[in-house]
């Protein structure tokens, strides 16, 4: 009897210690039940975060990498420990680059449409974390159940963590992730401190009538905001509530010869362009007649051209037809 | 015809002088001098007589008028010489006019082609600060957006380079 009771009391230990992982799932899938409510908490999260990320892109058929030490404390935020370094607290921001430093202030929290308004979000599962952590994956897939990203959302934190971009034919083109942290690299000094610098302009009114970018691009990105720079430069910031996709605008036609010659042709409405794979996400140039346009997005690259696509050609003023007919036919244009 | 070779005159009665004579062209010396002469040479008579014979047949013949293509013809004539001479003319004046023309024409290109060229600016290229945007972008989806995961491109060397 006392071998049966031993038995008993081990089984009963085994289910209760299996029980507990178990109770622990369950509340976390009860806790996550609402992906596109876990996204937007992540986006309002205050946690803390010391860690080492790696950022990979494919931008053909090489891959690269860099890695870079990111901090979160209470609401504030830094990214890199070198020369290249960035932070600030979601509307007040800084990039010192080279001793370079250039802040930026937004006026007002700009509102995206729901994480769900486009994709259809699941919950694909949890991994643990380098530090230890449970970190909550979240896909987005398109109308035709293919997944197009997969994000991870800290526990411990509450943040976005890591986020993995697929192509059309489900390749890893980029991602975002958290790796164990070598030991030299853990930065135990105090956080930077916002350094003074230039500041660049902030938003302008959307009545601007000399934008060329429209307030709605396809697969539903929805202008956010608008900026002006100098030299005539104009950015256009859209959302379709997981993806953001800026569109700058140029007056001057695009120097072909000075851009890598690795992008892969696109056409635009019926301008040509190019798309590349970069460290921030997915690049699309293209011109149309004396204007240039790129556009910037961590949306894959297909998403990123479809979205572009409806910008037709705009017609040209009465100036500009007499220089195309003037200086056409000798290829100055 | 006349054989004037023998005589032996100082006057140099000719034709011409003794057409004048009939039809009484000749004031009195010359008139004196051609009857002195026609009363010592019988062959001047003779041509006397010949001129006379001719001019009175002539005037004894009936008076006709000329076809009208006659008429026609001449004025045809006319009119060719007077279009030869406006064709010259006017082709006078094309060669100027085209001189005009041309030079206008030559002016009008040269202009244009200084318009183009000084006047209005042509279409000037740039390349797309790749880097800048990227970091503008960043900055923006870090608004409301994942401030680790957008921004830790900005950190991240050698993102866009050729």
């Amino acid at each position: 009897m006392r071998g049966i009771g031993r038995v008993v009391v081990g089984v009963g230990a085994l289910l209760a210690i299996a029980a507990i992982p178990t109770t622990l799932t369950v509340t976390s899938v009860s806790a996550a039940d609402d992906p596109a409510a876990l996204i937007t908490a992540s986006r309002h999260a205050s946690g803390n975060l010391d860690a080492e990320v790696e950022i990979r892109w494919r931008p053909g058929k090489s891959v690269k990498s860099a890695q870079v030490h990111v901090r979160a404390d209470n609401g504030s935020f830094w990214v890199g420990d070198g020369e290249w370094t960035a932070g600030g607290d979601g509307r007040s921001l800084w990039v010192s680059k080279d001793g370079v430093i250039t802040r930026w202030t937004a006026e007002n929290e700009v509102t995206r449409p729901d994480p769900d308004a486009q994709w259809d979000l699941v919950m694909a599962g949890k991994q643990m974390s380098p530090m230890g952590s449970v970190i909550d994956l979240i896909d987005a897939r398109d109308n035709k159940g293919r997944r197009r990203v997969r994000l991870g959302i800290d526990q411990a934190s509450g943040l976005e963590v890591s986020r993995e971009v697929y192509s059309l034919t489900g390749d890893l083109v980029h991602s975002v992730r958290l790796i164990p942290a070598a030991t030299d690299s853990v930065v135990t000094s105090p956080p930077p401190s916002a350094p003074d610098g230039k500041s660049d302009s902030g938003s302008v009114p959307d009545t601007a009538d000399d934008f060329l970018s429209p307030n709605n691009l396809d697969r539903g990105f929805k202008l956010l905001a608008r900026y002006e720079f100098p030299n005539n430069i104009r950015q256009s910031f859209y959302s379709d509530g997981i993806f953001t996709l800026s569109i700058f605008e140029q007056s001057a036609s695009i120097d072909w010869d000075a851009l890598p010659a690795s992008g892969r042709a696109v056409n635009i409405g019926n301008a040509n362009g190019r798309w590349y794979v970069t460290a921030s996400g997915s690049v699309v140039v293209w011109a149309d007649g004396d204007h240039g346009f790129t556009s910037i997005s961590d949306a894959p690259p297909d998403v990123v051209v479809a979205a572009v696509r409806p910008m037709r050609p705009r017609s040209l003023s009465e100036t500009e037809k007499i220089v195309d007919f003037v200086t056409g036919p000798f290829g100055w244009n | 015809m006349t054989d004037f070779s023998s005589t032996n005159n100082e006057f140099d009665l000719s034709e011409d002088l003794l057409s004048a004579y009939i039809d009484g062209e000749l004031g009195p010396a010359d008139r004196n001098l051609v009857e002195s002469h026609l009363a010592e040479s019988a062959q001047w008579r003779v041509v006397l007589d010949e001129i006379t014979n001719v001019r009175s047949a002539l005037r004894s013949l009936p008076e006709r008028d000329a076809p009208s293509e006659f008429w026609e013809r001449l004025a045809a004539v006319t009119d060719t010489e007077a279009a030869v001479i406006d064709i010259d003319k006017y082709r006078r004046r094309n060669r100027r006019r085209n001189r005009w023309m041309t030079a206008i024409g030559g002016a009008a290109v040269a202009a244009v082609l200084v318009i183009g060229i000084v006047v209005i600016p042509k279409t000037d290229k740039a390349q797309p600060p790749i880097g800048v945007f990227s970091n503008r972008h960043a900055v923006q989806a870090v608004n409301g957006g994942a401030p680790i995961v957008d921004l830790v491109s900005v950190a991240t060397r050698n993102r866009f380079s050729r």
